[in-house]
């Protein structure tokens, strides 16, 4: 899986599958869309606690806020 | 009306009263209205007063009429589209000589290793009847679900499952970022449900403040990162996981 340096990896989710005896070549494209902060949107790039707490188990890496995983974790929290 | 003021008010008041009724002809409402109209500044009112034939008096009253109307609809006009908070968007287009290059993940498709984990698999399913086995030769699909009880047992009771993974010691043959060796130290690990131990090449870390995070055109290079992983498709466990790499 091809992922950003601060993006933590969800490889159960995007991952995709390599068969062996075989090689393989992975291109890429990086795209980026900055949304404004409140008062403009309800968008955030804080780390709620019980994110850094799931950031933790991936020793001393530093990423960032994702609203996918956001998901994940209120899917898991309140299910 | 100037009697009920006469009744409640005091003497004095009843004769200004008096005076005022006097002064003031008999449509009195009339009057105030037009003079209003002749000392507003509103154009169509005043010409409304100030008109001597009725069809002066249409004309400025249909005028006024038509541009009130088209004052009111561009001012509701204004607020609705106050009120429908437009958003502006900013498109730039920006050269980036040098940029990071992507973190890459990598697992083994099998989360465990069948060699590492039969014995002590087998030794957990018998003491807790989870799967009775007659023949003890055969791996049967009853203790490969017993897998997971098993696992979730042991990190329940806080013991370490980490030799059961695949390790980068073992799957990693060789890595090049660049034309440039990197070995398994240039990995940082994580575990994940599906895939047991993975790694990850590249990603930003606390220590570094991403100062140790690649640039594509790092060593001269355009960004090239080569691994070549040793799958041991023959460690993985019957049932649950058929050759694959992840």
């Amino acid at each position: 899986m091809i992922h950003d340096n601060t993006e933590l990896p969800q490889i159960d989710i995007a991952g995709i599958y390599l068969a062996p005896g075989r090689r393989h070549k992975l291109g890429y494209k990086k795209q980026i869309a900055y949304f404004l902060p409140s008062p403009y949107t309800d968008c955030t790039d804080e780390i709620p606690p019980v994110m850094q707490a799931m950031f933790n188990q991936y020793g001393d890496a530093d990423y960032a806020y994702s609203q996918s995983i956001c998901y994940i974790i209120c899917t898991q929290t309140y299910m | 009306m100037s009697k009920t003021l006469s009744n409640g008010l005091p003497t004095v008041i009843p004769t200004i009263g008096e005076v005022r009724t006097s002064e003031a002809p008999k449509p009195r409402r009339r009057s105030i209205v037009r003079e209003f109209a002749l000392n507003a500044s509103i154009h169509g009112l005043l010409g409304i007063a100030r008109s001597q034939s009725k069809h002066n008096c249409l004309f400025w009253t249909i005028a006024f009429l038509i541009f009130t109307g088209t004052m009111i609809y561009f001012v509701t006009e204004t607020i609705k589209s106050y009120f429908e908070y437009a958003t502006t968007t900013s498109v730039s287009i920006v050269v980036e000589r040098t940029q990071t290059f992507p973190a890459v993940t990598f697992c083994n498709y099998a989360p465990v290793r069948y060699d590492r984990i039969i014995e002590p698999l087998l030794n957990y399913t018998n003491s807790t009847n989870l799967a009775l086995i007659n023949d003890s030769s055969a791996f049967t699909l009853q203790q490969a679900y017993a897998l997971g009880a098993y696992l979730s047992y042991m990190l329940g009771t806080n013991n370490s499952i980490d030799e059961y993974y695949f390790s980068i010691d073992t799957m990693l043959i060789s890595c090049s970022y660049n034309d440039q060796t990197c070995t398994a130290n240039d990995f940082s690990s994580f575990l994940s449900s599906q895939h047991g131990r993975c790694y990850t090449f590249n990603g930003k870390t606390k220590d570094s403040n991403g100062s140790d995070v690649r640039l594509t055109n790092g060593n001269g290079g355009t960004g090239n990162l080569q691994l070549r992983l040793y799958a041991q498709s023959h460690l993985y466990v019957p049932y649950i996981s058929d050759g694959l790499f992840h």
